[in-house]
């Protein structure tokens, strides 16, 4: 589920430019042979070579001289063609409607509610913008040559380069304000449409064994648990609200002797659909004596960390959050374990007595926006210890990316490389690693517990000549298939090494300044048991970074749509330049259909797909005829059509951008932050493409006979 | 005026104002969509129009007088022959600074006021914003449509569409202005207003190419026409004497007695002069219409003639 960066913005940037230039160097020259062989035909060769010479010459004094002016005054007109139309408040209505009445229908209680309502803003409004940027893209220039109203502006100063780039400025700002404006909306109802929150009633609490699934919701509780509730049921769906023991200490002598001093428990919501809650507030720390022992629920104010302007904005509107305790202070009596001190007084029966209502904050977790750290390289190793050249062990077919290693050997190991980590990354002296592992079984196991594997930092250092390896002492997990699971780690590890005189030695580091060796280390993962087979692909262990801003997230998926509707206008205008509005809108559907069917185009005319191409198909569904069986007699002459059009689709798909690619929202529905680097990618594709759009139109504008 | 280039200086060795349009043999064939010819529009016409004067071209409709205006606006690209327009091909966009154009409709932004015309054809022209408020204020005022600046376009009358039409092709302050069929949907009054408005035009110094199938406006402000019918140009000349009947005289008298009448018969027929006809004059309707409006308005309520 990682999405990884692809190659870095910076590395891309400078060959694509290049190549980029290239294209367009050669595709001006096709151009112009093809604009004089046309010349030729209408006008002979000489005349045709001159015009040619002419038409290239001007097109540089017409670009230098470009007024803004001209431009701006396009767009302004363009804008208030729009809004004439009355087609932006058929489209809002639409998108209001949606939203109005998609608000009853869209569950809450799935899974990932998150991804049910993104999906349907972010579809909902890339339908409707793309639908507004055809509409009006395609119909302005044609209506204008039909209404005769262009002969009044191209008798002016104007050159055809600026009717085209204020027409599709203009579009671009209705667009803009569209865009945003559905955004600002959309953000406000997925947030509020998300929000809820549950109340526990503290009666409810009864004792857990950590050990068993005898609990009231059925599932096992968390290490440390020592009472569970569920909420009440809001938005179809309940949490499991645990009192988990969080620290323990005991006296030094004195009264208390060396029995337990204090005991301090949390209540933690335990994830449900996909995320957690944290507290409101009790209204400040309560405080219960009984049996000797000063019993104090209290509460502690979430800091909500921000980076940015916005972030800290956005958060003026959040709600405060809390973390709610319950702390027992041993004043009278000696005792030796937590269950002693419980045996005292039941912690139900305090909070009851403390007449508590716990109600939990807005959903946590929900919507956010994950930055991944990745390793550089991940390598394999098999029972020897030794790198296998293939992906770990062969389990038989499974996902191509998973690579397995063998359980039950402290040998087979995947080693993840990771380089350039810092401390400022984090947010605090926390490291997060995030895994995604699978998990394949050759024996059943444990039923109550899930495998066991372990993770260790390691490092090679060479330090007067000779390699000395460091590994920290490993941290026992267990895995939790088919989801992410954080491990959260101290910075402060402990070193072990052997040392020049051959003795074992430890030390206590730093994991990114100390224990790494310039910013590199190694994450070394291992299965614990033996017979089992943990599943790791390169992207499936990675260090979770200070999360970035979903509003901004958000905003970027938004982005995303802004370039998608900029190529849709420049491609309508561009089109009807020298189409009229209905085949212009066609072609920019077609256009539009082969950006987003790249990829299914691209497998047709490589067989991936069984049923041949467009006319074979046709053929096949009527006589609805098995994909698999052989054509047979005449009618296999359509597949030796179809194999020309298949071509020329897939050629097509290959000169229209992808504009799935542009619409980040699997990104921002899993939770993760989309990479500035791929944003600026994609806005170098669609502008690029914009640019040349906006030349073509103009050659086309310019060579025609306004007034034929 | 900023946006008007300086001409060039003379350096044409003939005498008299220079020469701003000239066509060389111009021929426009339209074709179909397979290339077939289907009309022969205009054929060879070779014209020149000098500086400072009126010009027009006359004739029926489908004669080919649109056609040869939009050919010297660069609308049309000629099949053979050129167009030059202020010293450059007609087809090129610089010399669009220095030329007005009223086209046969005025095909406007229906959706836009007077002003926002107005304004919106300045900034094609790069005019500072100062400088398109002064000149649509003036413009408005001159082509009289003070009292509707603030109205959409479709909502104004033919009448008034041909005047705001007008007011945009000379935002810029142009040398050269194409007026297409300037009168046609106009009232007697209109239509009179308009001429006037040419005129002065040719009292500023401005070259003024207009085309028309009333006779009657031509006659009225042209210097010269040029009438083409079924594409080709027929005759070339000025007017005064293009019409002048070679062969005939007019007297006019006011006050006659009918005795002095038979004086004069008998001077001509002792001349052997041959009397076509002797009447008191007829008014033109256009002259009487005129009349009436003029008296309606200085005496509003009373019906005109009455005294």
């Amino acid at each position: 589920m990682g999405y990884e960066e692809f190659v870095s913005f910076a590395d891309w940037l400078p060959s694509s430019l290049a190549t980029f230039g290239l294209i367009l160097v050669s595709c001006a020259f096709l151009g112009a042979i093809l604009a004089y062989l046309v010349g030729i035909v209408r006008y002979g060769p000489s005349e045709a070579f001159y015009k040619l010479w002419e038409g290239i010459f001007q097109a540089f004094p017409d670009l230098l001289f470009t007024s803004p002016k001209r431009v701006a005054a396009i767009a302004r007109l363009a804008i208030q063609e729009t809004l004439r139309r009355r087609v932006l408040l058929v489209v809002f209505a639409l998108f209001a409607l949606a939203l109005l009445f998609g608000g009853w229908f869209l569950d809450a209680g799935s899974d990932h509610p998150e991804r049910t309502y993104l999906g349907f803003v972010l579809g909902g409004t890339q339908f409707l913008v793309l639908f507004l940027g055809l509409l009006i893209s395609t119909a302005s220039l044609p209506q204008d040559i039909q209404n005769k109203t262009i002969y009044t502006v191209v008798t002016k100063p104007i050159r055809a380069g600026e009717i085209i780039m204020g027409r599709v400025l203009g579009f671009l700002l209705i667009g803009t304000v569209m865009i945003g404006s559905m955004g600002l909306i959309s953000y406000f109802f997925v947030v509020g449409g998300l929000n809820h929150r549950h109340s526990v009633d503290v009666s409810e609490f009864v004792r857990v064994n950590p050990d068993s699934t005898d609990t009231s919701s059925g599932r096992r509780a968390s290490a440390n648990a020592y009472y569970e509730a569920l909420s009440t049921r809001n938005a179809r769906h309940r949490h499991r609200i645990e009192l988990v023991l969080q620290q323990l200490s005991r006296g030094e002598g004195g009264s208390i002797g060396s029995g337990l001093q204090t005991a301090i428990f949390y209540l933690q919501v335990q994830n449900e659909s996909g995320h957690t809650h944290d507290f409101r507030s009790v209204g400040g720390n309560q405080e219960l004596i009984a049996g000797g022992i000063k019993y104090t629920l209290f509460e502690e104010k979430i800091e909500q960390k921000s980076s940015g302007l916005l972030e800290s904005l956005l958060n003026l509107f959040s709600e405060s959050r809390y973390r709610v305790g319950l702390r027992m202070d041993v004043e009278e009596g000696i005792f030796e374990n937590p269950e002693a001190m419980l045996a005292q007084r039941p912690l139900n029966e305090v909070l009851q007595e403390m007449n508590v209502t716990l109600v939990t904050s807005n959903p946590q977790e929900m919507l956010q926006a994950r930055v991944p750290y990745y390793a550089r390289e991940l390598s394999y190793l098999d029972r020897e210890g030794n790198i296998t050249e293939e992906r770990g062990m062969s389990v038989g077919k499974m996902n191509e990316k998973y690579g397995y290693i063998d359980g039950g050997t402290s040998l087979a190991r995947a080693i993840y490389r990771f380089n350039g980590l810092r401390p400022g990354m984090f947010s605090d002296d926390r490291v997060a690693i995030d895994m995604n592992l699978r998990v394949f079984r050759t024996l059943k196991g444990d039923i109550i517990h899930r495998v066991t594997g372990s993770v260790y930092f390691r490092v090679t250092k060479e330090e007067d000549g000779r390699k000395i390896t460091y590994e920290t002492e490993p941290v026992v997990f267990e895995s939790q298939e088919y989801s992410v699971q954080t491990l959260e780690l101290s910075r402060n590890v402990v070193a072990l090494w052997t040392d020049v005189e051959g003795n074992p030695a430890r030390q206590e580091m730093d994991l990114l300044t100390e224990f790494a060796d310039n910013g590199k280390f190694e994450v070394v993962l291992r299965c614990n048991e033996a017979g089992m087979y943990f599943g790791v692909a390169p992207s499936s262990v990675y260090f979770k970074l200070r999360d970035g801003s979903f509003a901004l997230n958000f905003a970027k998926c938004f982005f995303g749509i802004w370039l998608q509707f900029m190529l849709i206008s420049s491609l309508g205008v561009t089109l009807s330049s020298f189409l009229n509005a209905s085949v212009s809108l066609l072609a920019t559907v077609v256009a539009l259909l082969i950006g987003f069917f790249g990829d299914f185009i691209r497998d047709v005319a490589t067989q991936q797909i069984e049923g041949g191409g467009p006319l074979e198909a046709t053929y096949r569904l009527i006589t609805q005829m098995n994909v698999t069986s052989e054509l047979e007699g005449t009618i296999r002459f359509v597949s030796y059509i179809d194999v020309l059009l298949v071509k020329l689709m897939e050629v097509m798909t290959y000169i229209i951008p992808d504009f799935t690619q542009m619409h980040t929202q699997g990104p921002l529905a899993d939770g993760y932050n989309i990479p500035v680097g791929l944003v600026g990618f994609h806005t170098m594709v669609a502008f690029a493409f914009a640019m040349v759009l906006c030349i073509v139109g103009y050659f086309s504008l310019k060579t025609r006979e306004i007034a034929a | 005026m900023s946006t008007q280039v300086e001409s060039a200086p003379a350096e044409s060795v003939d005498e008299g104002p220079k020469t701003v349009v000239e066509t060389q043999s111009l021929t426009k064939v339209y074709r179909d969509f397979w290339g077939r010819q289907k009309v022969r529009a205009l054929k060879a016409l070779d014209l020149e129009i000098r500086e400072g004067e009126i010009f027009g071209l006359l004739g029926p409709n489908g004669s080919g007088k649109s056609t040869t205006i939009k050919l010297l606006l660069g609308l049309l690209f000629p099949t053979s022959g050129r167009a030059i327009v202020l010293d450059e091909e007609a087809t090129k966009v610089d010399k669009n600074e220095r030329i007005g154009y009223l086209p046969e409709e005025s095909y406007l932004y229906r959706f836009l006021t007077a002003e926002e015309t107005l304004d919106f054809y300045g900034r094609l022209f790069d005019m500072s914003g100062q400088e398109r408020r002064d000149r649509t204020n003036e413009l408005i005022e001159r082509v009289g449509l003070g009292w509707a600046r603030r109205r959409q376009l479709r909502e104004y009358s033919k009448g008034m569409t041909r005047r705001i039409g007008l007011a945009q092709a000379l935002i810029n302050d142009p040398e050269l202005i194409f007026l297409d069929e300037p009168t046609s949907g106009l009232d007697p009054l209109g239509t009179r207003e308009m001429k006037d408005l040419i005129l002065d035009l040719k009292a500023k110094g401005k070259t003024v190419v207009m085309s028309s199938h009333q006779l009657d406006d031509v006659q009225d402000v042209c210097d010269r026409i040029g009438i083409l019918y079924q594409g080709e140009l027929k005759e070339l000349g000025r007017v005064d004497e293009l019409l002048r009947v070679e062969d005939e005289t007019q007297i006019r008298c006011s006050h006659l007695s009918e005795g002095a009448i038979d004086e004069i018969k008998q001077v001509i027929a002792k001349h052997e002069g041959e009397l076509k006809d002797v009447s008191n004059p007829q008014s033109t309707l256009e002259q009487l219409f005129l009349e009436i409006v003029r008296q309606s308005e200085e005496r509003p309520g009373m019906r005109a003639g009455s005294k």
